[in-house]
């Protein structure tokens, strides 16, 4: 488990102790072209070198089920020709979603640490255009692309990913195993 | 100024209040909101009618977005004036601002108590040294208080050998802006003199472009050796944009050393001097307009004789970043507002009364 650094710890302190704490969630969609930065709080948000803009985004509640591997739904606004691309372009499935979470400093609107609260991928997606346009993306947990059967099959280049080099299986059927080809009974039957 | 106004502010949170010792723990998700809430009354002026309803129509036409001021406090309660500007930039979350180049209204001066010398030349933050002439090795110093001046210092400048032709004069000069021509500005300084020598108060009225319009206003004294406020008025020429005003010691009787001492040195826009201003003072609750964001302040803010304040609570943390030297206004600043409802519309009942008007604004950025 990963602890929060000196400054955040400080603030949690805080917190605890009663003081009115800033806490703010970020998620990060790695669209491979256009990665989206994103905070549902009220301002915008400086950590890790970006700027992480506010209000643009709304997310599903993180409900852990049996299995503890929830999944997310992220809204996003569909109202510029450049949200509704972003919508629309395909590339952004399965790229990789993370929501982070810190606390902020009051006194100087800085966020020493978040810690990552999920993380996983872009499953699906569903635009709704009309008076009010949003962008849907529901995402699936890591976890369940990690449990997901990942069927191996007894070939060369499933051979090579596991164990690179290993040319036991690198063989072509028509030249390795040529048809045997008897002579006919003829041939037996020719005269000395 | 609508009939019923109610400002207020929304800052979404989460708490969690213990049982037993009843302390609260408290969540802050940084949706900080200005939200005002107006009443404007029933109205039967015609061109008022028309022009409340156009406005509501052209609300819906553009996102419901309009500029509002703080109606209920357009002007601050401080005496802080001038062209003040932020002090180092401030990322959006912040709780406080530092604020530079506040004058104390009426006055038009920065730091006229010499009370602040931060590079420590012996000179105060804001003065320029004035040296003219034949005057020998010139001392600017930090010196004590004049009887009957506010704060703790003087200004004190020293020549070795002070000639006694008419341009052998040393002093401090102050530039500044915001001349109104045609009204009638008054200087006012406090002085001791340890010498016997002449003391002029003068000032250079400066075009936008920076030319000189008219020189020479002017009066010339005999420096007193004990303390005196001397005070000089004249009137803003045509094309006055700026000021240059001096004080400076001249025409020793003898040649030799002079040493004039200045304190509370006030320059106003007024027909005859007023009591020395002191520091500039911004009160809780006055309102600032910085990049076209409303702050309040949340406790009274004192500013040094330079101008300065290092530190400025506000009551809602900024919310968006504030950039050095961002500047601030003071006087009827206004933040960008949303109606809250997607759009509000007006009734009229008959004889065309229309009848009251209920809006909600949130504030957006």
């Amino acid at each position: 488990m990963r602890t929060l650094n000196v400054s955040a710890q400080a603030l949690l302190d805080r917190a605890i102790a009663g003081e009115q704490i800033g806490l703010v969630q970020l998620i990060e969609v790695l669209h491979p072209t256009v990665p989206q930065r994103l905070t549902p709080a009220g301002i915008p948000i400086v950590y890790g070198g970006y700027t992480w803009l506010p209000d643009l985004v709304g997310a599903t509640v993180i409900s852990h089920d049996a299995a503890g591997l929830p999944g997310l739904e992220i809204v996003l606004p569909a109202v510029t020709d450049a949200q509704i691309a972003g919508g629309l372009d395909d590339a952004i499935d399965g790229a990789a979603v993370r929501v982070l979470e810190g606390l902020v400093d009051p006194a100087t609107g800085a966020v020493p640490d978040a810690l990552v609260l999920w993380s996983g991928t872009v499953e699906s997606r569903e635009i709704a255009d009309g008076p009010s346009g949003a962008v849907t993306l529901r995402c699936e947990h890591r976890g369940v692309r990690a449990m997901r059967r990942k069927p191996t099959r007894y070939t060369n280049t499933e051979q090579q990913r596991l164990y690179s080099g290993d040319t036991s299986l690198d063989v072509d059927p028509m030249t390795d195993a040529p048809p045997l080809v008897w002579p006919a009974a003829s041939y037996f039957r020719q005269p000395e | 100024m609508p009939r019923a106004l109610s400002p207020s502010v929304q800052a979404p949170r989460s708490a969690w209040r213990s049982a037993y010792s009843t302390q609260r723990e408290t969540l802050s998700h940084l949706g900080h909101r200005l939200l005002i809430s107006m009443t404007l009354p029933p109205a039967i002026d015609r061109r008022l009618v028309a022009e409340r309803e156009a406005w509501l129509a052209s609300l819906a036409a553009s996102g419901d977005w309009v500029r509002l001021p703080a109606f209920h406090r357009p002007f601050p309660q401080g005496n802080a004036s001038g062209a003040l500007l932020v002090s180092g930039a401030v990322a959006a979350g912040a709780s406080a601002i530092a604020l530079t180049g506040a004058r104390p209204a009426p006055s038009l001066m920065l730091g006229g108590s010499f009370e602040v010398d931060t590079d420590a030349n012996g000179r105060a933050d804001h003065m320029q040294s004035y040296i003219t002439g034949s005057t020998g090795a010139v001392t600017y110093e930090i010196g004590p208080p004049l009887p009957g001046a506010t704060g703790l210092r003087s200004q004190r400048i020293t020549a070795a050998t002070l000639g006694t032709a008419s341009g052998d004069a040393i002093g401090v000069r102050q530039d500044m802006a915001g001349i109104i021509p045609g009204r009638p500005y008054t200087m006012a300084v406090s002085v001791l003199s340890a010498t016997a020598c002449g003391l002029r108060l003068y000032w250079d009225w400066m075009a936008a472009d920076g030319t000189t319009v008219l020189g020479n206003a002017q009066t010339t004294v005999t420096a007193p050796l004990s303390t005196a406020r001397l005070t000089h008025t004249a009137t803003a020429p045509v094309d006055a944009a700026s000021v240059r005003a001096y004080v400076w010691a001249q025409a020793n009787p003898v040649a030799g050393i002079a040493q004039i001492n200045l304190d509370d040195w006030q320059f106003e826009q007024a027909g005859a001097a007023t009591a020395f201003a002191g520091s500039p003072v911004l009160r809780a609750g006055d309102w600032l307009g910085i990049g076209g964001v409303l702050h309040q302040l949340a406790a009274d803010v004192q500013f040094t004789d330079a101008g300065t304040a290092a530190s400025c609570a506000l009551v809602l943390p900024a919310r968006k970043a504030i950039a050095n030297a961002a500047p601030v206004t003071l006087s009827r600043p206004t933040g960008t507002f949303q109606l809250v409802d997607d759009s509000a519309g007006v009734a009229y009942s008959p004889g065309l009364v229309q009848g009251e008007i209920a809006l909600s604004f949130v504030e957006v950025f």
